[in-house]
């Protein structure tokens, strides 16, 4: 189907992949603050639990992973521990540059940055897909391999 | 030479490649190099829907070692026997299950040699698991001979930010 959007079109795999930053993010900052709450105030599962009045086996399947939690979950576990979503839209354009950066990686970017293409060295066996695929038996091929 | 240089030498190479998160300013706290036949799954060729959904949700769960404030037992975990150093991070989200496995080159710095679906492994002490465990000292030997890995089941002294928890599974309790 033609696009025909003032906006770009995006991939399957785009979409699928902020999809799961996104749930990916939410999740560790749920956990992050729980692990905090419970080293700072003593706060367990079972505490939160019968905060909710919930089974404990349910708050710890919450925090087991991201695909267990709903915006309902995460609202209920927040406000056990006193808290709620702080929300920001952030835009692509306005965070051009990581503000924080491994040494490894920084050295390695420098690195590729200073080389012109033709001086990189190449693979030996550069990737080349052998056919397109057309199911998820794909993950099974490229491991046999 | 250092490991730091040999990890840069076989990126150069083209044996190891960076992962960097796709989404644009994102951080990135700790490093995390996956060997070809990973860095093909992930840069493979577009397929079906449900081949997109699972090669997009491994790249985002890859990503995040790389940018996560904190990283839990949930995530991440040591296999066993603790003295291999090889590690596993857990992509769980969805089916298949994706188990990749690596060691530590250094604090925060992760190879990801190799990778299995978790519904080829069986249980944690079969025939299975110990065949892609070997596979992934195979090839940290392959890449990085005679340097040896980080060793160690206390996860503070191998990342930045990991979290309380039980990162090893003990002998004898299933």
């Amino acid at each position: 189907m033609e696009n025909t959007s003032k906006l770009p079109a995006v991939s399957d795999r785009d979409i699928f992949y902020y999809r799961q930053r996104s749930k990916n993010r939410l999740f560790e900052a749920l956990t992050s603050f729980f692990a905090e709450e419970a080293e700072r105030r003593g706060i367990t599962k079972r505490d939160i639990a019968e905060c909710l009045r919930r089974d404990p086996a349910l708050i710890t399947r919450w925090l087991t992973a991201p695909s267990n939690l709903t915006l309902d979950t995460i609202s209920d576990l927040l406000l056990s521990l006193g808290a709620e979503m702080d929300y920001v839209v952030a835009k692509f354009e306005d965070r051009p540059q990581p503000n924080e950066m491994h040494p490894l990686i920084a050295r390695l970017l420098a690195r590729v940055a200073t080389i012109e293409p033709k001086e990189r060295i190449q693979p030996k066996k550069p990737y080349q897909p052998l056919t397109q695929p057309q199911s998820n038996k794909r993950v099974h091929e490229i491991r046999a391999q | 030479m250092s490991i730091h240089h040999e990890i840069l030498d076989r990126v150069g190479r083209g044996m190891l490649f960076p992962v960097l998160p796709r989404a644009r300013g994102a951080t990135i706290r700790r490093a995390l190099f996956v060997s070809e036949g990973l860095h093909a799954v992930l840069t493979s060729a577009k397929g079906d829907e449900a081949w997109e959904r699972r090669v997009a949700e491994l790249s985002a769960d890859l990503e995040v070692f790389v940018e996560a404030r904190t990283i839990d037992p949930k995530y991440l975990f040591l296999l066993s026997p603790a003295h291999d150093a090889v590690w596993e991070i857990r992509s769980t989200r969805d089916q298949p299950s994706i188990r990749v496995l690596g060691l530590f080159a250094w604090k925060d710095v992760f190879i990801a040699t190799n990778h299995a679906l978790r519904e080829d492994l069986g249980g944690w002490e079969s025939r299975e698991w110990k065949t892609v465990k070997s596979v992934a000292r195979a090839e940290w030997r392959k890449l990085f001979n005679p340097y040896q890995p980080k060793v160690g089941t206390d996860p503070k002294q191998l990342v930045t930010g990991a979290l309380d928890g039980k990162y090893f599974k003990t002998a004898g309790r299933k």
